[in-house]
């Protein structure tokens, strides 16, 4: 197929702030338009990795000791034993900050005592032996932590008993053993909350942290206790049978508003909507791009609109004439698309038709839904709409053709100039 | 003669309401668009105490071990917080005009109307941290430095909490019960919200300030743990404040006021020799970096300003650069259109600047136009930013709390930017037209 560059170019010269203006729009737009893509790409592959936890089904309660009366041990106790029995609930355990909420603890762990120049940072999670039904993750090796392993809470006695025994993620185990053994092997931490060394009795297959937004998402480190963060707070994960997470909600966060007056419920959220909340910058700028880049295309499709309209208008009267002398209006719309490229004859039509087809389709490539839009607005009738492209152009050209043309503009003055000039001019000649 | 070329313009503007809506339309995007990025912009990275950039410091130093930086990702930087050994140090050196050592903590109150018990932040602070930081307070005031050490039973309320518990009466001198603990009031702030909230970045650049201040004995007295960010390295319980205390945790944030360069040298060496001295005793193992951060330096260097909104400018000068590029084309079209009547006017005697002027007078209207449109949409857009970063503030997570409130700034934004657009598209049109030659016109009539 040969591409008819010369006349396109000759066609440009002529004229060359219309192009000029057009291929400025259009280089900005797809500039942005490609970054746009890849940034948002980006954006939407990080909200939707997988996280490894059931978060659809689980919702978290935050309770929070308000007075002296306040026993933290006896009151989680209490509300376990009443949230496992809620019948809807496929599991319910205390953890020291909730998963995929942007807080929580981190700690150091080392393969040798003391060795913190080869520490390694992870999530610290306290939990007791139902977190792995609770947050719906799956053991990779080894097992989870037993009933009577569980330690009572920090900070109510004076020492801190270290716990004996650990859970890992399979990411931390990687980054701890290289080599890929790490069950059963030693691990010490930099605060003493693991007894030195405590045992790696087991190990997720895959889990999310807290810190979403840390390269190290994934580092996890259980240990069978109670929690106690710096408040006498608890967060309580509740797992529900799919589909009933709402309603088993709604019920739980009732009930325990008034179940203990020692203590209040700060908040009831369903991990889903904290997850929202932790990925809320990386969903905003998708957003924010999108819009953007929706409204450069839609502006530089007006735009080359209006450059066509130009073109269109500028020769109303000469249409005019041909209209009068007999000229269909599909004969002025080819004209008009093949005078974009060449305006020595129109006698070659066919021919000529494609290469400015072609010119046009360039300018218009981004705009076609605003351009059929508009011309489907004002052309019921068949043109060849099968170069989609053709028609944010096509459209002004249309224009130029129905509209008043064929009465008014053979008129000889316009009527009003300004009303400024009141002298009579000569009549129009023929164009 | 600029009221009849007025006149003129919206005479034009009314014969083509089609081709004059999209350029109003274009340019008002383009407008609204950055306007809406820029404002946010400059609520980042603006500094809510410039006033005093000269005169408030934040002291740092690095005291983590020698093998690795306290932040990975800045480890030019010492940790942004100071250990209860270093800051006391500091606080009694008896060189500053003010200083503060601070950090933020969890209550439960129950007082006042609320029949709920409320769960608030608090700051455990001293005494200078409201003349320091020009706190405005609407009842009362603070306490003196007799209270810290005391510690006395005081407590100073936020606007926002007087009026949840008290309805927004003056409430000085009642008591409040805050963690099973009776304290006086003693004053209650005006509504107060720096943004980024620069003395303490450990808690959210953006999050409300607290909603109490409680002297800083209390701290020890009811062994309150932070609430905040507690960083350590060191092999060590810290459960406990006496224990954080003897650590090197780091947990206090501390910021100094230092009235002029004199006391800011005597400062920065009195670091020096405390580093020294400490090096000595087998501390301090990394390589010397004790700062005195001014405002702007502070906020700079922990990046309070995410390079997302950078791009969102960036992004929104390439929109409006299409927006204006655009109307130029709508422009000359118009212009050029009208060429017959600028060539008949040049006929009957105007002169080149006259058609000139008259032409960049209808692209004035237009942009002024564009522009006040513009400030409408952006005003639209942040409200929609608003609620796309709407946070959760029972649970203290999301997005910005009070950023993107419409300012003076937006307005000066947008009457610039309308001054740019009127330049960039109106001249080269004006300027066509202009230049269109008489002649032709008239004998095409």
């Amino acid at each position: 197929m040969r591409l008819h560059v010369r006349p396109i170019l000759s066609a440009m010269l002529r004229n060359w702030t219309g192009p000029v203006l057009v291929a400025a729009q259009i280089s900005i737009t797809l500039a942005v338009l490609i970054n746009a893509v890849y940034i948002v790409k980006q954006r939407v592959d990080r909200i939707g990795r997988p996280t490894g936890i059931d978060v659809e089904n689980i919702f978290v309660i935050r309770s929070v000791g308000v007075n002296d009366k306040y026993a933290h041990e006896a009151a989680m106790r209490a509300d376990l034993a009443y949230l496992r029995g809620v019948t809807g609930v496929v599991a319910a355990a205390p953890i020291s900050s909730p998963p995929l909420t942007g807080r929580g603890d981190r700690i150091g762990v080392m393969l040798k005592f003391d060795d913190h120049a080869h520490g390694i940072v992870t999530h610290y999670y306290e939990v007791d032996d139902q977190a792995l039904a609770a947050l719906g993750v799956r053991l990779a090796a080894g097992r989870f932590f037993q009933a009577n392993e569980v330690l009572p809470p920090r900070r109510t006695s004076g020492d801190v008993i270290g716990a004996p025994v650990a859970v890992i993620t399979q990411a931390l185990a990687n980054d701890l053993y290289p080599d890929g053994h790490a069950l059963g092997k030693p691990i010490y931490d930099s605060f003493g909350f693991l007894t030195a060394p405590a045992t790696i009795v087991g190990i997720i297959e895959h889990m999310h942290g807290s810190r979403v937004s840390w390269d190290k998402f994934d580092r996890i480190l259980m240990a069978p206790r109670l929690p106690f963060p710096d408040e006498p707070a608890v967060n309580y994960l509740v797992r529900t049978r799919p589909g009933q997470r709402d309603v088993v909600l709604r019920a739980v966060d009732e009930h325990m508003q008034n179940s203990n007056p020692d203590r209040m419920i700060e908040w009831t959220r369903t991990l889903e909507y904290l997850k929202n909340l932790s990925y809320v910058a990386d969903r905003n700028m998708a957003i924010f791009l999108v819009a953007i880049t929706l409204m450069l295309i839609a502006i530089t499709c007006i735009g080359i609109y209006g450059l066509a309209t130009f073109n269109v208008s500028r020769r109303a009267r000469q249409i005019g004439t041909r209209r009068a002398l007999g000229a269909q209006r599909e004969d002025i719309v080819r004209y008009f698309l093949v005078e974009k490229a060449d305006n020595d004859s129109w006698s070659d039509h066919r021919l000529r038709t494609r290469s400015s087809e072609r010119l046009l389709a360039f300018h218009s490539l981004w705009l076609t839904a605003a351009g059929s839009l508009l011309s489907r607005r004002r052309d019921p009738d068949a043109l060849d709409r099968r170069a989609t492209g053709r028609m944010a152009a096509r459209a002004p050209c249309r224009r130029g053709v129905t509209g008043s043309g064929d009465t008014q503009r053979l008129r000889a003055v316009p009527p009003s100039t300004e009303g400024f000039v009141t002298l009579n001019l000569p009549k129009q000649q023929q164009g | 003669m600029l009221r009849y070329y007025l006149r003129l313009a919206l005479k034009s503007f009314a014969r083509d309401p089609g081709a004059t809506a999209l350029m109003l339309f274009a340019i008002a995007l383009g407008i609204g668009v950055c306007v809406m990025t820029l404002t946010v912009y400059h609520a980042m990275s603006s500094n809510p105490i410039w006033w005093k950039n000269d005169r408030l410091y934040a002291i740092t130093l690095d005291s983590w071990p020698a093998e690795r930086p306290a932040n990975i990702d800045l480890p030019h930087l010492p940790p942004t917080q100071l250990t209860y050994t270093d800051a006391n140090y500091f606080f009694n050196s008896g060189i500053p005009e003010r200083k503060v050592l601070m950090y933020q903590a969890t209550g439960v109150v129950l007082s006042g109307r609320a029949s709920k018990p409320l769960k608030i932040n608090t700051r455990i602070t001293t005494a200078d941290f409201f003349p320091m930081f020009d706190v405005p307070f609407q009842y009362g005031n603070g306490w003196s430095a007799r209270a810290d050490t005391g510690p006395e039973a005081l407590i100073v309320l936020s606007h926002d909490l007087n009026e949840r518990l008290f309805g927004g009466l003056n409430s000085v001198g009642r008591t409040i019960r805050w963690s099973n603990h009776d304290f006086r009031i003693v004053g209650v702030l005006e509504p107060w919200m720096p943004q980024p909230k620069f003395y303490d970045l450990t808690v959210g650049s953006f999050n409300e300030p607290e909603a109490a201040y409680l002297p800083w004995g209390w701290s020890k007295a009811l062994q309150l743990l932070s609430s905040g960010s507690i960083h350590c390295w060191k092999v060590e319980p810290a459960n406990t404040v006496d224990e954080l205390m003897s650590s090197e945790c780091a947990w206090i944030q501390m910021w100094v006021e230092l009235p002029d360069a004199d006391a800011r040298t005597r400062m920065q060496a009195l670091m020096d020799t405390y580093w020294n001295e400490q090096r000595k005793r087998g501390r301090f193992q990394r390589p010397r970096n004790n700062r005195l951060s001014n405002v702007n330096e502070w906020l700079e260097d922990h990046q309070v300003v995410q390079n997302d909104n950078r791009l969102l400018v960036g992004l929104a000068f390439a929109f409006l650069s299409v927006c204006l590029l655009n109307t130029i084309g709508l422009l000359l079209a118009k212009f050029l259109n009208g060429a017959p009547v600028a060539g008949v006017r040049r006929a009957l005697g105007a002169s080149r600047l006259h058609i000139f002027l008259q032409h960049l007078i209808q692209a004035g209207v237009l942009a002024l136009a564009g522009a006040l449109l513009g400030l409408g949409l952006s005003a639209v857009f942040l409200w929609g930013v608003r609620i796309l970063y709407g946070s959760d503030p029972q649970t203290g997570r999301g997005g910005y709390q009070a950023l993107a409130h419409f300012d003076s700034i937006g307005i000066a934004w947008a009457i610039a930017l309308a001054v740019v657009a009127v330049i960039i598209t109106g001249l080269y049109p004006a300027w066509r037209i202009g230049r269109v030659s008489p002649a032709r016109h008239l004998k095409s009539q």
